[in-house]
C-alpha cells in the first residue's frame, strides 16, 4: 500500500509541477498588451512603462517562472488589478463553489443511486425502461439551459424562488433558497450518469455466483440487494465523480455565471475576460491542483475499495 | 503460396460479410437505436445541406420585425436583431454539427496513434504519455477553452480545438488499453515472424482490430462535443455572433428570458434532440459490437 | 340688509378664503420640501458598467470606480447638476494669476479625513506630490502641466504651471482633485486600495473581489446630518438583465444603468422611478486615416484604405446613415443623436454647428465621384449586443449608397489593442465624456493627442486646440472650440453618431437619488422615505 501511495502521489507531482509551467506559459501567450488591458481609458505610454515593471513583465521568463512558484509555494499569489490579494480573493470565493459541488453531488447521490438499483433489480421490465429513458435524457440536456429554463419557471413565471445571486450561510434558509436551483441543474446530470453505472455495476454483481449461493444460504432478496447496492455505491460514486470531476467543473463556472452566484467559477471567467494575469494564474493553478489532489484521493479511496487496483 | 493467401482472402471476406448481415440484424431489433440513428444523420443531412434549406441567409436582419411572432414570413418568429429563427436554427446545426464531429475526429487522428505507441511499446514511453495525459486531463475543457480563447481569441475554430484537447485524454485511454489486449493476440507474433516491422504490426493489425471499440467511442463523444460547443459559444468562447451557434443563439436568448422565452427553447431542443439521438445510436451500437451481449 | 354690508361680508369671505388657500398651499410646499427620511438602512446599488479597479485615486481608471469614490472621497471641486464647477473641499473657484501660471486655491476650514485626522493645506500639497511622482500613477498625465505645489498658509495652495492650462479645475473635479489621507498614505503607500481613507459622507469598509464593495456612514464627515443610510453596498452585475430583475425583486434598491432592452419593464413597474440624465459622452466611428504604426508614432502617414485615402467617401459614409432611424431601431429612442463631440447636456454645447444631415442620394454620387470602384470598409464593432445591433444597422444604411462594410466582432480589450496599434479600418467606439470639452477632443484628434486612435495629425486644429487649453475666458474658448470642431466635422477623423441618455432604476421607497450630465449616480445624501 505504501509503495503504491508514493508512486501515486510521485506522479501527482509531476504533473503539478507540468502543469504550472502550462499555467504560465499559457497567460503568458495571451495577446494584447497587458499593460493596455489594465489601463482601461488611460493610454498614456508612461503609466503602460510603469505597469509592466510593477508586474514584474520586463524580467526574463525564468526569473517571472521562479519568482511566482517560489511565492505561491509561500501561499502568496499575487495582487490582482484592484490591488486586491489573489489568495485572500480566492479563500474568500471558492466555499461557495465547493457549497455548489457538494449539494449537487448530494443531488445527484439522493436520486441517481436508488434509481440504478431499481432499474437493476427491475431490469427488463417498464419502470427500467422509464429509469433508462428519464438518465439517457438527463445526460443530453444542457445544464445551462437546464437553469435557464428553470429560471424561467420558477423564477420568473412561479416566484418561488429568486432568480439569482447568493446569500451566505448566515442566514441558511435565503442561502438554500438561492442554491436549489443551481444544484437541481448541475445534478440532473451527474445523477444520470451515477444512475447508468449503478445500474450496470449491479447488473454484473447480481449475476455473480457468489450471490447465487447467498441466496441459496436462505439470505432473503431484499439484503442480498442492500448489500451489494451499498458496496457498488461507494466505488460507483468514486469512479464516477473521479471520471466526471472536469464536467462538474465546468457546470459549476457555467451555472455560476449563469445565476450570478460569485463563486469560484464565475471568477474565472472575469478573470479572463479583464485580462486579470495575476488572477488567472492564481485561479488556473488552484484549478489545476485541486484536480490533481482530487484525483490522487479517487484513486487511494478506489484501491482501498477494490485491492485489485494496486497491482496496476 | 499465392493460392492458399487467395482462398484465405476469400474466406475472409465471405466472413466478414456473414458478420456484418448478423451485426445488422441484431441492430434493427434495437428500435431506439434505428431512430437515434435516423436523427442523427437528420442533422447531418441538414448540417451539410444548410444553404438550400434555411429560408433566409445567415446574416439577413429585418429591422422591422424584432422579436416577432411566428407568421408566414416566419415561421419561428424573429430573434432581437430580425433575424428568421428558423433559418437561425439551420444554419447553427451547420456549427454546432461541425464543431462537434470535427473537434471529436481531430481527438481520434492525434490521440489514438500516441495512445497505440503508449500501449504498444509501454516502458517509459507509457510512462512520460501517462504523464502528459495526466497534464491535459488536470485543465478541464472548460478552462482549456477559456485559455485558448484568451491565446487565440474566441472563434469556431478555436472551440473546435479546446474541445479537440479536451477529448483527446479519452482516445489515448481507449487505444493504450485496446493496443495493451491486442498485441498479446496470436497474429502478432505471427506477423514478426513473418518479418514485418513495428509499424505494420501497428497499423496492420493491431489497428484494424480496434475499429469498432474507435466507432463506438466517436460516436459517444460527439455529443459531449456538441454539448462543450454550445456552453462555449453561450459564455461568448466559441462561435461569434452574427454566426450562428445553437451556443449563440442560447447566448442571445437570455436578455430576453421574460419577455421571449421561445428563444431559448427552440435551440435548447435542438442541443437535445442531437445529443440523444447520437447518445442512443452510440449505445445501441455498443451493444451490438459486444459479444457479450445476446440479442 | 344694504349693499354695502352683503359686499363687505363678500369680499371678507374671500380674502379669508384666498388666505386660507394661500396658508394650505404654503404647508403644502414646505410639506413637499422637507422629505422626511428614515435614518439608518442600508442601501444596495447594482453596478453594471464594470467592476471597479484599484480604489486608489492614484492608480484608478474605471467609471464605475468614480461612483464609489463619489461616496468615499471627496474633491477640491464638484459638478452641480447643470456641469458648472462649484467648490467642495475648496471654499471658492481657483485665482487664476495674470500670466495664467499661478493658481491659488482657497480651503474649507474644520474638515476631518475618515480617521480622524485633520484635513489642511499640507494634506493637499503630499496628495499632489504623490499624484505627480508615484510610478504608475494614472493622475500625473491628467495634471501634467503642474509643476509644483506648495502649501500658502493653513489653508490655501498654490498650483505652480509650466504652461497656461484651464481645463485644470475641471481635473481637480474629477479624481486629480481627491485627497488622501496623510497618515493613510505613509501607513499604506502603495497598498493605498486596500484601505483607502480620504474625505467622505461614508467611509470604506470591505470589498469581495468581483462581488461587492461596503462603505459605512462616516462619523467624522463635516455635514453628518445630511447623511441618512447607515451602509451602502455597491454590487456588481455582469448580465443587466439579472440586475433589472433584482431592482424589480427588491434584492437592489438602485441601479446605475439600465440596459435599452430592459427599460420598458422597469419604466412598467410601480414600485420603480427612473432617473435620466443626458450624458457628456458620444457614440461615433473612428476612422483609421493616419494610424498606421501605433499610437504616437509620428509622423502619421495616410494608411491608403479606401475611407483614409477619400475624403469624398467619408462624407458619403456619413451621409447614408439616418441618425433618428438608428436612434429608434437601434437604441430604442435613448439616445440623442448628435454630430460632435459636445453633448447638448454640456454647458459647453454649441447650437451654431450644422450638422451633415441624411442624404442617400448625394452620398451615392459622392461615392461615384471618389473614383474608387466597390468601395470597402472593414468596421471593427467591440462585442455587445448592441453594439453589434448598430454595427448591422450601418452596414445596412452603407450597402444602400454602394459602400460594402464587413462587421469584425472582436473582444473588448482585444479591440482598444488593435485601435492603437493601427492595425483597424474603422472602430465602432464611444467616450464616456468629461466636463471639460477638451477632454472630449484633445486627446483624439491632437497629434500628440494620447488616444489619437485615427492618426489625425493637422496643424491648424493642434494651434486651436493648444489655444483653447490656454485661453481663461469662456468666450475665447467657445471660439477655439467652435474653429477646431468645424474643420473636424469637414475631415471627419470621427463621425460622431450619437450623445447617450443614461437612465438608472431606483426604488421608490428611497429619495434623494441624482444623476448629474456626467451620468453617475450620486447615493451619499439618499436615504429612505418614512
Amino acid at each position: 500500500m505504501g509503495g503504491f501511495l508514493i508512486r501515486k502521489a510521485g506522479a501527482a507531482l509531476v504533473v503539478l509541477v507540468l502543469a504550472s509551467i502550462v499555467v504560465f506559459a499559457g497567460v503568458r501567450a495571451i495577446p494584447g498588451n497587458p499593460a493596455i488591458a489594465l489601463g482601461a481609458e488611460n493610454r498614456d505610454p508612461a503609466v503602460i512603462a510603469a505597469v509592466k515593471a510593477k508586474y514584474d513583465l520586463d524580467k526574463p521568463l525564468p526569473v517571472q517562472y521562479g519568482h511566482w512558484i517560489w511565492l505561491a509555494l509561500r501561499g502568496d499569489l499575487g495582487v490582482d488589478q484592484r490591488d486586491l490579494a489573489v489568495g485572500h480573493t480566492i479563500a474568500q470565493r471558492l466555499p461557495i463553489s465547493l457549497e455548489i459541488a457538494l449539494l449537487s453531488m448530494l443531488v445527484a447521490v439522493v436520486v441517481g443511486i436508488p434509481a440504478g438499483v431499481i432499474a437493476a433489480v427491475r431490469r427488463g421490465k417498464p419502470s427500467d425502461y422509464a429509469a433508462t429513458g428519464v438518465a439517457l435524457s438527463g445526460l443530453s440536456v444542457p445544464h445551462f439551459w437546464l437553469g435557464l429554463m428553470l429560471i424561467v419557471w420558477f423564477a420568473v413565471d412561479l416566484h418561488w424562488l429568486p432568480a439569482g445571486g447568493y446569500t451566505t450561510m448566515h442566514h441558511p434558509l435565503a442561502n438554500l433558497e438561492h442554491m436549489l436551483l443551481p444544484t437541481i441543474a448541475i445534478g440532473t446530470g451527474l445523477a444520470a450518469v451515477l444512475m447508468r453505472q449503478m445500474r450496470s455495476s449491479m447488473l454484473d454483481s447480481l449475476g455473480a455466483d457468489y450471490v447465487r449461493t447467498a441466496r441459496a444460504k436462505g439470505l432473503s432478496e431484499w439484503s442480498v440487494i442492500c448489500k451489494h447496492a451499498f458496496r457498488n455505491s461507494l466505488i460507483t460514486v468514486t469512479t464516477v465523480m473521479g471520471l466526471q470531476l472536469g464536467a462538474l467543473i465546468s457546470g459549476i463556472v457555467t451555472i455560476e455565471v449563469i445565476f450570478g452566484i460569485p463563486g469560484f467559477g464565475s471568477l474565472t471567467i472575469d478573470a479572463v475576460n479583464q485580462r486579470d494575469y495575476t488572477l488567472i494564474q492564481g485561479v488556473v493553478l488552484v484549478v489545476a491542483a485541486g484536480y490533481v489532489i482530487v484525483n490522487l484521493l479517487v484513486d487511494v479511496v478506489y484501491s482501498l475499495l477494490n485491492p485489485r487496483i494496486r497491482a496496476i | 503460396m499465392s493460392v492458399v493467401a487467395s482462398e484465405a482472402e476469400v474466406a475472409a471476406v465471405g466472413l466478414r460479410r456473414r458478420r456484418l448481415r448478423l451485426l445488422r440484424k441484431r441492430f434493427l431489433r434495437r428500435p431506439m437505436a434505428v431512430a437515434g440513428l435516423v436523427v442523427a444523420l437528420g442533422f447531418v443531412v441538414v448540417a451539410i445541406f444548410a444553404p438550400l434549406l434555411a429560408p433566409y441567409s445567415a446574416g439577413h436582419t429585418d429591422f422591422n420585425a424584432i422579436l416577432a411572432h411566428s407568421s408566414s414570413k416566419h415561421l419561428l418568429g424573429t430573434d432581437d436583431l430580425g433575424h428568421d429563427v428558423l433559418s437561425r436554427l439551420i444554419w447553427g446545426t451547420r456549427a454546432s454539427m461541425q464543431v462537434g464531429v470535427f473537434s471529436t475526429l481531430l481527438a481520434m487522428v492525434v490521440a489514438v496513434p500516441i495512445g497505440m505507441l503508449a500501449g504498444f511499446y509501454r516502458g517509459w514511453v507509457d510512462l512520460v504519455i501517462a504523464r502528459l495525459t495526466d497534464v491535459l486531463l488536470a485543465f478541464p475543457f472548460l478552462i482549456l477553452a477559456v485559455g485558448l480563447a484568451a491565446i487565440l481569441g474566441p472563434s469556431l475554430l478555436n472551440a473546435t480545438l479546446a474541445l479537440g484537447i479536451g477529448a483527446i485524454p479519452g482516445f489515448i485511454r481507449i487505444a493504450r488499453g485496446e493496443t495493451l489486449a491486442l498485441r498479446e493476440e496470436d497474429y502478432v507474433p505471427a506477423a514478426v515472424l513473418n518479418g514485418a516491422n513495428d509499424a505494420t504490426i501497428i497499423f496492420r493489425h493491431i489497428l484494424p482490430n480496434m475499429t469498432n471499440t474507435l466507432i463506438v467511442q466517436t460516436t459517444l463523444t460527439i455529443p459531449g462535443a456538441i454539448l462543450g460547443e454550445a456552453i462555449l459559444s453561450f459564455l461568448g468562447l466559441g462561435v461569434q455572433p452574427p454566426q450562428s451557434s445553437w451556443g449563440t443563439m442560447l447566448q442571445g436568448a437570455e436578455p430576453y428570458l421574460t419577455q421571449a422565452q421561445r428563444l431559448s427553447v427552440y435551440p435548447g431542443v435542438a442541443i437535445i434532440l442531437a445529443v440523444l439521438a447520437f447518445n442512443v445510436f452510440g449505445d445501441g451500437l455498443r451493444d451490438v459490437l459486444d459479444p457479450r451481449t445476446t440479442r | 340688509m344694504n349693499r354695502k354690508r352683503i359686499g363687505a361680508a363678500v369680499g371678507a369671505g374671500v380674502a379669508a378664503g384666498l388666505l386660507a388657500l394661500m396658508i394650505s398651499a404654503a404647508a403644502g410646499a414646505s410639506a413637499k420640501q422637507a422629505t422626511k427620511f428614515k435614518p439608518g438602512g442600508t442601501l444596495v446599488v447594482a453596478m453594471t458598467l464594470g467592476e471597479p479597479d484599484a480604489l486608489d485615486p492614484t492608480l484608478a481608471r474605471t467609471f464605475s470606480g468614480r461612483e464609489v469614490f463619489l461616496t468615499m472621497c471627496e474633491k477640491l471641486y464638484d459638478l452641480d447638476r447643470h456641469t458648472n464647477i462649484v467648490p467642495q473641499l475648496a471654499a471658492a473657484l481657483p485665482k487664476v494669476s495674470s500670466d495664467k501660471l499661478t493658481v491659488t486655491i482657497p480651503l474649507r476650514h474644520g474638515i476631518k479625513f475618515n480617521d480622524g485626522t485633520p484635513f489642511n493645506a499640507n494634506a493637499v500639497v503630499q496628495t499632489m506630490n504623490h499624484y505627480l511622482t508615484t510610478k504608475g500613477s494614472v493622475r500625473a498625465s491628467e495634471i501634467s502641466t503642474v509643476a509644483s505645489v506648495k502649501a500658502k498658509g493653513k489653508y490655501a495652495v498654490v498650483f505652480h504651471l509650466k504652461t497656461a492650462y484651464s481645463p485644470l479645475t475641471a481635473q481637480l473635479a474629477d479624481r486629480s482633485g481627491m485627497i488622501l489621507s496623510l497618515k493613510q498614505m505613509t501607513k499604506l503607500g502603495a497598498n493605498f486600495a486596500r484601505d483607502p481613507v480620504c474625505v467622505g459622507p461614508f467611509m470604506y469598509k470591505n470589498r469581495v473581489a468581483g462581488d461587492s464593495i461596503t462603505v459605512v456612514k462616516s462619523p467624522f464627515y463635516y455635514a453628518k446630518n445630511k447623511v441618512h443610510f447607515a451602509k451602502i453596498v455597491f454590487k456588481i452585475y455582469n448580465d443587466t438583465t439579472a440586475a433589472a430583475q433584482a431592482l424589480k425583486a427588491g434584492t437592489v434598491q438602485a441601479i446605475d444603468a439600465i440596459a435599452s432592452t430592459d427599460l420598458a419593464s422597469i419604466k412598467a413597474d410601480k414600485a420603480l422611478s427612473v432617473t435620466k440624465a443626458a450624458g457628456l459622452g458620444y457614440g461615433g466611428i473612428t476612422i483609421n486615416i493616419g494610424n498606421r504604426n501605433g499610437l504616437l508614432k509620428l509622423p502619421y502617414q495616410n494608411v491608403g484604405t479606401d475611407l483614409a485615402k477619400s475624403p469624398k467617401l467619408r462624407q458619403a459614409f456619413e451621409m447614408a446613415i439616418n441618425r433618428n432611424t438608428l436612434n429608434k431601431v437601434v437604441f430604442n429612442g435613448t439616445v440623442l443623436p448628435g454630430c460632435t463631440p459636445i453633448s447638448p447636456s454640456s454647458a459647453w454645447f454649441d447650437k451654431s454647428i450644422k450638422c451633415t444631415g441624411y442624404n442617400p442620394t448625394q452620398a451615392k454620387q459622392l461615392v461615384q465621384q471618389s473614383g474608387i470602384s466597390s468601395p470597402t470598409v472593414n468596421l471593427m464593432v467591440p462585442t455587445g449586443t448592441v453594439a453589434l445591433r448598430e454595427a448591422q444597422f450601418i452596414q445596412a444604411e452603407e450597402a444602400a449608397v454602394g459602400i460594402h462594410v464587413n462587421v469584425q466582432s472582436t473582444d473588448f480589450v482585444t479591440s482598444l489593442s488593435k485601435a492603437d496599434a493601427g492595425t483597424y479600418d474603422a472602430f465602432l467606439i464611444g467616450w464616456s465624456g468629461r466636463v471639460d470639452p477638451d477632454g472630449n477632443i484633445y486627446g483624439f484628434v491632437a497629434t500628440t493627442g494620447t488616444l489619437n486612435d485615427s492618426g489625425y495629425s493637422k496643424n491648424i486644429v493642434d494651434r486651436f486646440l493648444s489655444h483653447a487649453r490656454s485661453a481663461t475666458t469662456t468666450k475665447a474658448r467657445r471660439h477655439y472650440y467652435h474653429a477646431a470642431i468645424q474643420q473636424l466635422l469637414n475631415d471627419r477623423p470621427l463621425i460622431y453618431l450619437d450623445h447617450p441618455i443614461a437612465s438608472a432604476g431606483i426604488s421608490k421607497k428611497v429619495a434623494g437619488v441624482t444623476m448629474y450630465p456626467d451620468t453617475l449616480l450620486r447615493v451619499a445624501f439618499a436615504g429612505y422615505t418614512k
